[in-house]
């Protein structure tokens, strides 16, 4: 089901001599590309998680919408970069309205409740996405100069893939840094450790939680519309991802940012080299197993700093 | 009328079960009230029901003659700081963005600034770099006080801040609630430590099942130092 996803190692550049280290290069980028997208989109559900206390399963919905939103963006006559840009934007306003007018609405109360609530709302984003058009495959191109290969000695790499590792480093980046210097940041990072301290020093959950859903909205759209030239556009993509997004947040520890960030880069490597050497079921099964070790024994995840609920 | 915290015949409910009974209490400015109990008796709901952290809530609460209502956020922006038992540092923001996060405008004006809170508590500026999470229990619960004491409260709602405390930590949470109450904050201290709270309460409460039981001045306490051990064995025997 999810091999779909993953990038065919394989197919890139392991021809000729050094087959070998080439393959293992080529599946190493396609795992960094793979574990980037994880990243951009999987941050957005940790925050939304750690300040909220919402497993949000419409996050997948919001990866369909982005991706169809840039395709549907650019196929109206608009450059792949106005796309990139606009689709994100439109997505974090959509969060936002869902979050001030749906999940405020069941703050604090159990956790099966959110789990329920925002697996109805992915059920109807992705109703609505069929509706306007989104059971077709769309296709979104990337722009003339991103289409190429670069040539590294035996090596080549697919230019696209490159920009997109690069565009989701850049992204955590600014947002890891903005988390860390910024009062915003830091009263997110307060809240995201515990909610109801951070209340009673004054800090605004409501408002932070709106910014929050709007924030993770957006990321998942970019990483939507930034993966679109690679899956397509559909409306359930992002069902796909989500799934994996799961296993990178219960690996890194549910809210822990630092834990989000290297378990989305070893979810990458672990699907696609695996995919790569031993094919994608038992990818998937050395995951699944791995998730599960984790759940029971290191529950906190890599770096025991995660809630457990 | 004087400015003060004030409770008037409040009742909290977790669920069904009721929790305080028509608790009325007020800690003036500048005042440390020592609200004392066995366990399970309602001292921990009542400082949670000021903060507005019940689910159900009844009876009026009132700061400085305005009314304390809302979501926990706005009541703590009108001036009240609740310490926790479990002292709930922010475990990943370093000692310094724990003290900075509570900081609040206007806290410049008051009498305890960044540097006069340090010097209370000079094992937290050698620690400033370091994850909250990795502090010892009481560089934590120093970093609470701090925090709390930071953040420009009017009134300071102390949930036993000194249990399970070396004396050393004990004398210097001490200090601080001193510290506190000399620069004219309000302090409800919920203390298991009788002589820690006979030495900085102006005045007692002893609630029992959700009541207030027994109200004690200083200057009772003071002629006769066994009274609260009386008022809570009495309590315990009932």
């Amino acid at each position: 089901m999810l091999i779909s996803l993953t990038l065919k190692g394989r197919a890139l550049g392991a021809e000729g001599p050094g087959e070998g280290i080439v393959l293992a290069l080529s599946l190493a980028l396609n795992g960094l590309v793979l574990g980037s997208i994880l990243l951009l989109f999987s941050l957005g559900l940790t925050l939304i998680y750690g300040v909220g206390r919402i497993v949000n399963f419409a996050h997948g919905a919001l990866f369909s919408a982005g991706a169809l939103a840039g395709a549907w963006i650019a196929s109206s006559g608009h450059s792949f970069w106005i796309a990139l840009v606009a689709a994100p934007l439109l997505i974090g306003a959509v969060g936002l309205v869902l979050d001030w007018a749906v999940l405020a609405r069941i703050r604090d109360r159990p956790m099966v409740d959110s789990l329920l609530l925002t697996f109805g709302l992915a059920l109807l984003i992705t109703g609505v996405l069929y509706q306007m058009g989104g059971r077709n495959l769309t296709m979104l191109q990337p722009p003339q100069g991103l289409r190429g290969t670069l040539t590294l000695g035996t090596l080549s790499l697919p230019t696209y893939r490159i920009f997109v590792s690069a565009l989701a480093v850049a992204a955590v980046a600014a947002l890891l840094f903005f988390l860390k210097n910024s009062n915003w940041g830091l009263r997110i990072r307060a809240a995201n450790d515990d909610p109801e301290m951070g209340a009673c020093l004054g800090i605004d959950r409501e408002s932070l939680m709106h910014s929050v859903v709007a924030l993770g909205a957006a990321l998942a759209a970019l990483a939507g519309v930034a993966a679109a030239p690679i899956f397509t556009a559909y409306a359930t993509v992002g069902d796909k991802i989500l799934i994996l997004a799961f296993m990178t947040v219960i690996l890194g520890g549910l809210g822990s940012l630092r834990g989000a960030v290297v378990a989305a880069y070893v979810v990458g490597m672990i699907i696609v080299f695996g995919e790569g050497y031993l094919g994608g079921q038992v990818a998937l099964m050395l995951l699944f197993g791995m998730m599960m070790a984790m759940l029971i024994r290191w529950p906190r995840g890599f770096f025991g700093e995660g809630r457990t609920e | 009328m004087r400015d003060a915290l004030r409770l008037k015949d409040v009742s909290a409910y977790y669920g069904r079960a009721q929790i305080l009974h028509g608790v009325s209490l007020e800690v003036g400015a500048g005042e440390v009230v020592c609200l004392l109990g066995l366990n399970g008796m309602g001292k921990t709901t009542t400082l949670r029901t000021i903060m507005g952290l019940v689910e159900r809530i009844e009876g009026q609460i009132s700061l400085n003659g305005t009314p304390l209502a809302g979501p926990t956020h706005r009541r703590s922006r009108l001036g009240v700081t609740l310490v926790p038992e479990d002292r709930k540092v922010f475990p990943t923001l370093t000692v310094e963005e724990n003290m900075m996060v509570a900081a609040k405008p206007g806290a410049s004006g008051s009498d305890l600034t960044r540097e006069r809170i340090l010097a209370l508590f000079p094992r937290l500026e050698e620690r400033l770099g370091q994850k909250g999470g990795t502090l010892s229990g009481g560089e934590q619960q120093m970093l609470v006080m701090a925090r709390a004491m930071l953040s420009n409260p009017k009134y300071l709602l102390l949930d036993e801040p000194t249990e399970g405390l070396s004396p050393t930590y004990v004398e210097a949470i001490r200090d601080g609630i001193l510290a506190a109450r000399a620069c004219g904050i309000g302090v409800l201290l919920v203390e298991q430590s009788l002589p820690l709270a006979r030495s900085v309460g102006d005045s007692f409460l002893v609630i029992e099942n959700g009541e207030i039981r027994f109200h004690v001045a200083q200057s009772t306490v003071e002629g006769d130092p066994g009274t609260l051990e009386r008022m809570l064995t009495i309590e315990e025997g009932v």
